[in-house]
């Protein structure tokens, strides 16, 4: 019971604590609770991606990293509450004016029926056999990468285990981090647990994107919204679009890719060519994506990083201003490290 | 070129294959270019031109190759292009453009269905399908899992390496990491025939497409100290097994659990 609960507030309430840090009142609008939930998942992935690197290279214990992560969550969750405070944000008022609005009807009941689904019903897919068996491992063995994942034998040679992209992008070990801290099997809170919450996340970075796009117009951000649903929903045509991966695997670093973070870049993008002069909490939030994206897949960082870099190009030239630019090179750095890591390895 | 040129046009086709997805995108660009634009828009239409250019052209590909494997997985630059938001603001757009709430109603309603007949639905009984637990695994596995368990604690033996199908020993371990597996999932069956024909028959074997007469099925795994072995009857290991020591500890309705004492 207590684990439940230990579960529940670090995928809910702690997202929320540190996402305040980085959303102001006036950039989440009526929508502010579910903007600073997902921003708060970018930060609980992005301070997750260094030290799960170093501790993953260095095969240390899953406890040492786990207590190396709860220190910084510390830190930042601290830094965001006087932020929370200091703006008086209210999450219940905001909850109220979220859904105080009829458009918000037919998206949230088409978000919540697929989230229904995604707790009650199950979709296989052979790619758990790494990740989810290396996550359980690890909570185990206690260890980081010292076993293979999917067979239990130690580790001999990365590349013919088929485990060396799991060491430059470490998700596996942030599912292990919910599993040791909650007691609660890593398969159970990945198929059943978090894919309501990753729907809802995956969702509102369209709304983002939305909002970005239609500002303050309710309606047109609910016609926005069903269409977006529409489109994903019918994406099965194939297993390789990004609605399939969104509808389907949500729990999946690829999913997290396609439907979280690069999403949000492009809202990050539309966000840039909008207000007139580039926040801190822009180029932390853009670190926070990057290194989010370096977490899930090493392929996602290099994507995430194409994204980022493009938008940044448009808006520098629209703009007439290379500040953009320069003052974000530094978020770079992270997506570099990782792919510099795997080809290292591969 | 013309090779990497060949392999980007085969990647569009296997990701948007039958649908009209793809078209359905490029109108929706091509709208949005005509229309009168925001920043915004510009900056959203300009990436997603300028992207789907790179993804064409075969030096982008020939140089990132190696961050997709080799271009085995070039298909994820695709999910640079944002399809859903270009359709889904194009639609909006047009919808709210029409006069009158009877003229947007339908028009909403017209475009939501051109969506759906133009794809193809996610939700199909291939997709999902319902679960016996909340770890979303098969009902075999949870059955072989806990048959495995309860022998343990009877027998007192712990040791637990486990060979079975390959679609229970791909799950097993997301479930109980004690259980060590025979082999990794990272076989390549199309490969193995060729490759190592022994262990292509054992994995047939253990899938139930081969029968285990004839051959040292049994003494492999007993070698190999491999303790549990999940069999389906049509394999008709039986005797084999039991000749090298093995005992039915567990049986359903079409396969079996062995278990070695001795190992």
């Amino acid at each position: 019971m207590a684990g439940a609960l230990i579960l529940l507030l670090m995928i809910t309430v702690v997202p929320y604590i540190l996402g305040s840090g980085l959303i102001r009142n006036k950039d989440g609008g009526a929508y502010a609770l579910l903007f600073r939930y997902a921003a708060g998942w970018v930060v609980l992935y992005g301070l997750f991606y260094l030290p799960a690197l170093v501790c993953t290279l260095m095969h240390t214990s899953l406890d040492l990293l786990i207590a190396i992560y709860l220190v910084i969550l510390l830190a930042a969750a601290v830094y965001s509450l006087r932020i929370l405070i200091r703006e008086r944000i209210n999450p219940l008022k905001e909850a109220k004016e979220l859904f105080v609005n009829p458009n918000v009807i037919l998206p949230s009941v088409l978000i919540l029926g697929h989230s229904l689904v995604t707790f009650f019903m199950m979709h296989l897919d052979d790619d758990d056999y790494s990740y989810i068996g290396t996550a359980a491992t690890s909570v185990y063995t206690n260890t980081l990468m010292v076993y293979n994942g999917g067979t239990g034998a130690v580790l001999k040679n990365l590349e013919t285990d088929g485990m060396n992209r799991l060491v430059a992008a470490p998700q596996f070990a942030f599912y292990a981090f919910l599993s040791k801290i909650s007691g609660i099997r890593a398969v159970t809170i990945c198929h059943s647990i978090l894919p309501p919450v990753f729907t809802v996340l995956f969702f509102t970075a369209f709304l983002m994107i939305a909002r970005e796009l239609f500002g303050d117009d309710r309606r047109k951000c609910g016609i926005f919204m069903v269409f977006c649903f529409v489109i994903s929903a019918f994406s099965g045509f194939s297993t390789f679009t990004s609605g399939s991966f969104v509808m389907l695997r949500s729990w999946q670093g690829k999913a997290q890719i396609v439907g979280l973070i690069l999403p949000l870049i492009i809202a990050f993008g539309l966000r840039l060519i909008r207000v007139e002069k580039l926040q801190s909490a822009d180029v932390i939030m853009l670190t926070a994506l990057l290194s989010a994206a370096s977490l899930q897949t090493a392929m996602g960082a290099v994507l995430a990083a194409m994204a980022a870099g493009l938008f940044l190009l448009l808006v520098s030239f629209m703009k007439k201003s290379g500040s953009y630019f320069v003052k974000c090179l530094p978020a770079f750095v992270i997506p570099a490290i990782c792919a510099l890591v795997y080809l290292k390895i591969r | 070129m013309a090779q990497a040129f060949e392999q980007i046009i085969n990647t569009v086709r296997m990701v948007y294959g039958s649908s009209f997805y793809l078209p359905l995108m490029l109108a929706a660009v091509f709208y949005l270019i005509i229309r009168r634009q925001s920043a915004g828009r510009v900056v959203l239409v300009s990436y997603s031109l300028l992207m789907l250019a790179a993804f064409l052209l075969p030096i982008v590909y020939l140089i990132l190759k190696p961050f997709f494997r080799d271009g085995q997985v070039y298909w994820r630059f695709l999910w640079l292009i944002p399809y859903t938001v270009l359709i889904a603001l194009a639609a909006t757009d047009l919808v709210s453009s029409l006069p009158g709430k009877a003229a947007r109603f339908a028009g909403f309603v017209v475009l939501t269905a051109v969506l759906i007949f133009g794809g193809k639905t996610v939700y199909t009984s291939e997709n999902w399908r319902r679960s016996p637990s909340f770890e979303k695994v098969t009902l075999p596995t949870l059955q072989v899992l806990n048959a495995i368990n309860r022998n343990r604690q009877e027998s007192g033996n712990d040791q637990a390496v486990f060979a079975g199908p390959i679609g229970v020993m791909s799950r097993i371990r997301q479930v109980d990491p004690s259980i060590r597996l025979y082999v990794g999932r990272n076989l390549n069956m199309e490969k193995l025939s060729e490759e190592n024909p022994r262990l292509f028959r054992r994995m047939m074997i253990l899938d139930g497409s081969m029968t285990a007469e004839g051959g040292d099925f049994g003494g492999h795994f007993r070698a190999k100290k491999v303790n549990y072995i999940m069999v389906f009857d049509e394999a008709k290991a039986d005797k084999n097994l039991s000749a090298n020591g093995y005992e039915a500890v567990s049986r359903t309705d079409n396969w079996t659990l062995w278990y070695n004492p001795d190992l």
